[in-house]
C-alpha cells in the first residue's frame, strides 16, 4: 500500500527540518521532469525547497542545424529514419514531419533492417540522445561496421552528460545543492560515473514513490552537510554501470567539445563518431554543413531555463507567444523540454 | 530522457538477440550490449536494446526499504 | 496545405474540422458534430472511411474495423444498427486473395453485428494513387424513439457521472506495436461491436443517459474534449480510476505514449444521470468486453476544461496532444 501524500509531505519536510536556508535541487532527465510534472510531486515539498528542471531533454539541447541536415538528407533521396521526438522540432529548413518517405522508427534496427532489405538505397539514421541512446548507437554502428553495410550511416549528435553536471554544480548564479540523477544514465555509466561532483546526488528511478523516496535522501545528505551520491535505483544501476555498453560507446565515439543548445560550448560534451569510422558517419558521408551558434529568437529565455536560473512559468514568453503549437524556443519544442513539461502538466487551481 | 521499459527474457535467439516480454507483450530484441544474458533474466529495454539487467538482489531490497518506509509512517 | 496531422484527433485535426467542414455544413444535423446524424422518419445515418496499414493487426484487421466503426457509430447517435454500404478503392496490383481474407471478415463481423450489406462500389485506381485498399462504410439505423432516448449536450448536467465501458487505448496500442514489431498475446486492438453494451445501458438507465461517444481518434482524452467544448461544463476525471490493461500499458512504457490519448475501436464514454451509474456499469460487466467498465470522472462547471486529479493530490489541465502520437526515445 502506498503512503499518502500527507505522510510524504510530512516525510519530506523532516528530512529538511534541519535546513536553515533555502534549497535548489535539479533534475537533469526529460523522463523526471515528465514524472514530477504529471505526478504534481513540487507541491509535497516543504516551502524552503525548489525543484528545478535542468538540460536533461537531448532534443531541447541538440541544434536546430542537425534538424536542417536530416531534412537536406531526406530531401536528397536518402531514406531518413528518425524517432517521433524529432519530427515536429523546427530546423531553418522546416519540420521532419513535413517531408515525405521519412521512416519513423521504435528501433534503430529498424533502419539496419532496412538498409540490409534495400542495398541500393541509401539510409540514414538520425538519433539524438544521452548515454542510453548513445550506447544503442554504438551497437548500431557496430553491426554496420561488421557487415559492411555500405548504405548505412547514423546522424547523430548524442550528448555526454557529466560535463554539464559539473558545469552546473559550479554554478554561483543557480547555487544549486543537490540533483536527482537520472537513474538509465544511470544504468549505463554506473554509480561511479556520477563520483566526484561537487555536490551531493541521489541516482533515481521513475516511479514517483522513488522519487519522492530519493528526494528525502537527497534533503537529508544536504541536511548533514555531506556531498556523495547514492544510488537509490541499484536493481538498474550496478556501481561500475553496464561496461560493455560503455566499451561499445569507447570504441566509436570520442567526447568531443561540443554546443548543448541554450548553453553555448560544453568541453567534451558531445559524442562524436570516431574519425576511423567516417564512412558510416553521416555527416562527413555527405559532406553536411552545420552551422553553429544558433542565435536564440527574441525574448526567448530557454538557455537561463536550462541552466535553472528560471522556471518555465518565470518567462514572459511562456504560454503567451510561446506554445507547444507555436514553440519559440527548444524548452517548448520537445514533448520532455522543461517548459512542455510545465505547460502540459500545469495544476489548476479549483 | 530515456524511455526504458523492464522486460524478461523468455527466449534466446541466435546472433545476440532474444525475445522479452512483460504482461504478454513480446519483442524481439539485441542483447548486443549485455556481457551475458540468460533465460529468465530481467533486462531494461530501451529503443530495441536490451541495456543493462536487473538485479533480482537489489530490486528486492528496494522494496524492503520502501516497506519500511511505508509502515514507518503509517502508525 | 493539408498534412497527415489533419487527419488525426489532436488539436491540428479538429481545427480542420471546425474550419472547413463547420463552416459550409454546419447548420443542420452537423452542428454538433454527432457520430451518426439523426434524421427524420426515424433514420439514424452514419458514415466511416478506413484507409489503416496495417491491415491485419493484434485483435483485428481492416474489414472488421470497418464494420464495427460505422455500427458503433450508429449507437452512439442512439440508433439500433441495420443496414451497411461498402465502398472499396483498390490500388491496381492489390492481392486477390488478400482482398478475399479482408471481405470474409467484413462478412463476419457483419454477421457478428447483426447487420446487412446492401449495397456497395468498387475502384481500382493506378498503382501508386493508393494505398492497397481504403473501405468505406455507410450506415442506417432505427433511431431508439425519444421517449426512451435523448442524447444532446444539451442535456449534460453538473454531476454527471462519466463512464468508459473498458479498458482505454488498446486499439491504438496494437497498430503502433504491429507497426514496430512488438507482438504477444498481450497485444491485441479492443475492435468489437458495442451494440450490446449500447443496449444494456438503454435498458438500465434509458432516458438518463445524457451523451455517449466511441473514442476512436484522439482517445478518451480526446473525446472527453471534445465532448465538453464551447459548453458551459468541464469534467474531472480521477487518474486512479481510468482503467488500463496490463498489455496496453506495456506498449505504452515500450513507445512513450498515453493511453489515455489513444485510440479505442470497441468502447464506449458514456455521460449519464449519477444515480444510473451504478447500473449501467453492473450491466456492462457481466458482457464480453466491458468486465473493467469503470466511471472515470463527473461533470463539473468549470467551463472547457478536463482536469485530472491525481494520485498525489493535485489537479492538472488535461492538454490534448497537437497530433497523434509517435514512439518516443527521449
Amino acid at each position: 500500500m502506498k503512503a499518502t501524500v500527507t505522510a510524504w509531505t510530512q516525510i519530506l519536510a523532516r528530512a529538511a527540518a534541519d535546513i536553515s536556508h533555502p534549497v535548489n535541487l535539479m533534475e537533469v532527465c526529460g523522463s523526471h521532469s515528465m514524472a514530477v510534472a504529471r505526478s504534481g510531486l513540487r507541491a509535497l515539498l516543504p516551502p524552503n525547497v525548489k525543484l528545478l528542471s535542468g538540460p536533461g531533454c537531448p532534443v531541447c539541447v541538440s541544434s536546430a542545424s542537425f534538424i536542417d541536415q536530416a531534412i537536406q538528407l531526406s530531401r536528397r533521396g536518402v531514406k531518413t529514419a528518425v524517432f517521433g521526438d524529432l519530427l515536429k522540432i523546427p530546423g531553418k529548413l522546416g519540420k521532419l514531419r513535413d517531408e515525405s518517405g521519412l521512416l519513423v522508427i521504435y528501433s534503430p534496427e529498424e533502419a539496419l533492417d532496412f538498409a540490409r532489405g534495400n542495398p541500393r538505397t541509401e539510409t540514414v539514421l538520425a538519433a539524438v540522445g544521452f548515454e542510453p541512446t548513445a550506447a544503442v548507437g554504438a551497437a548500431v554502428l557496430d553491426a554496420a561496421v561488421q557487415e559492411n553495410l555500405a548504405n548505412f550511416s547514423i546522424l547523430s549528435d548524442f550528448k555526454h552528460l557529466r560535463p554539464v553536471l559539473d558545469e552546473l554544480a559550479s554554478d554561483p548564479k543557480t547555487a544549486l545543492n543537490g540533483f536527482l540523477l537520472p537513474g538509465h544514465v544511470g544504468s549505463i555509466i554506473g554509480a561511479t560515473g556520477y563520483e566526484g561532483l561537487s555536490l551531493p546526488g541521489v541516482i533515481a528511478g521513475f516511479d514517483p514513490q522513488n522519487i519522492l523516496h530519493s528526494l528525502k535522501l537527497l534533503l537529508e545528505m544536504i541536511a548533514r552537510g555531506e556531498c556523495s551520491v547514492i544510488n537509490n535505483y541499484p536493481q538498474l544501476v550496478a556501481d561500475h554501470g553496464n561496461r560493455t555498453a560503455l566499451n561499445m560507446i569507447g570504441r566509436y565515439f570520442t567526447a568531443a567539445d561540443g554546443e548543448w543548445r541554450g548553453l553555448g560550448s560544453v568541453p567534451g560534451g558531445c559524442w562524436r563518431i570516431r574519425p576511423e569510422y567516417a564512412a558510416f558517419d553521416a555527416a562527413r558521408k555527405y559532406s553536411l554543413e552545420s552551422e553553429t551558434g544558433d542565435s536564440a529568437p527574441a525574448g526567448c529565455r530557454c538557455g537561463d531555463i536550462l541552466r535553472g536560473y528560471l522556471a518555465p512559468e518565470q518567462c514572459p514568453l511562456f504560454d503567451t507567444v510561446c506554445t507547444p503549437e507555436h514553440p519559440v524556443g527548444s524548452c517548448m519544442v520537445s514533448n520532455e523540454g522543461a517548459c512542455a513539461a510545465a505547460y502540459h502538466y500545469r495544476q489548476v487551481a479549483i | 530522457m530515456c524511455i526504458a521499459f523492464p522486460m524478461k527474457v523468455k527466449e534466446l535467439l541466435p546472433d545476440r538477440h532474444g525475445i522479452v516480454e512483460n504482461a504478454g507483450v513480446e519483442r524481439r530484441v539485441s542483447l548486443r550490449l549485455l556481457e551475458q544474458c540468460g533465460l529468465g533474466d530481467y533486462v531494461l529495454v530501451h529503443a530495441g536494446y536490451a541495456i543493462e539487467k536487473l538485479s533480482e538482489e537489489s530490486a528486492l531490497e528496494n522494496i524492503r526499504i520502501m516497506n519500511e518506509l511505508q509502515d514507518s509512517l503509517g502508525r | 496545405m493539408i498534412t497527415l496531422a489533419h487527419g488525426g484527433g489532436g488539436r491540428t485535426g479538429n481545427e480542420l474540422i471546425r474550419q472547413e467542414i463547420l463552416s459550409r455544413f454546419g447548420r443542420g444535423p452537423l452542428a454538433e458534430l454527432p457520430d451518426g446524424a439523426v434524421l427524420p422518419d426515424g433514420i439514424v445515418f452514419s458514415t466511416d472511411s478506413f484507409v489503416i496499414t496495417p491491415r491485419f493487426f493484434p485483435g483485428g484487421d481492416i474489414g472488421k474495423l470497418a464494420v464495427c466503426g460505422t455500427v458503433n457509430d450508429i449507437c452512439m447517435a442512439g440508433g439500433i444498427p441495420r443496414y451497411l454500404s461498402l465502398g472499396m478503392i483498390l490500388e491496381e496490383g492489390f492481392s486477390r486473395e488478400e482482398l478475399g481474407r479482408i471481405l470474409d471478415s467484413v462478412r463476419d463481423t457483419a454477421g457478428q453485428c447483426g447487420v446487412q450489406i446492401v449495397t456497395g462500389d468498387t475502384k481500382v485506381v493506378p498503382r501508386g494513387a493508393a494505398d492497397g485498399i481504403y473501405l468505406n462504410t455507410s450506415g442506417i439505423g432505427a433511431r431508439v424513439p425519444a421517449e426512451r432516448l435523448e442524447l444532446g449536450r444539451h442535456r449534460i448536467q453538473e454531476g454527471d457521472a462519466v463512464l468508459v465501458s473498458g479498458t482505454i487505448g488498446e486499439h491504438g496500442m496494437a497498430i503502433l506495436a504491429a507497426r514496430h514489431n512488438i507482438g504477444g498475446p498481450g497485444v491485441a486492438s479492443d475492435c468489437m461491436c458495442v451494440s450490446a453494451q449500447f443496449n444494456s445501458a438503454l435498458e438500465c438507465a434509458g432516458k438518463n443517459i445524457k451523451f455517449m461517444r466511441d473514442p476512436t481518434r484522439g482517445g478518451v482524452g480526446g473525446i472527453l474534449q471534445e465532448i465538453i467544448e464551447d459548453t458551459v461544463f468541464g469534467i474531472e476525471l480521477d487518474e486512479t480510476l481510468l482503467p488500463y490493461s496490463n498489455g496496453a500499458k506495456a506498449v505504452s512504457g515500450m513507445l512513450g505514449i498515453d493511453l489515455l490519448f489513444s485510440a479505442c475501436e470497441g468502447r464506449i464514454v458514456m455521460i449519464v444521470d449519477s444515480e444510473y451509474a451504478d447500473a449501467v456499469l453492473n450491466g456492462w460487466r457481466t458482457l464480453p468486453g466491458s468486465a473493467e467498465a469503470a466511471r472515470i470522472g463527473t461533470v463539473t462547471a468549470q467551463a472547457g476544461k478536463v482536469v485530472l486529479r491525481g494520485e498525489y493530490g493535485g489537479r492538472r489541465l488535461m492538454i490534448q496532444p497537437e497530433n497523434d502520437q509517435l514512439p518516443r526515445i527521449c
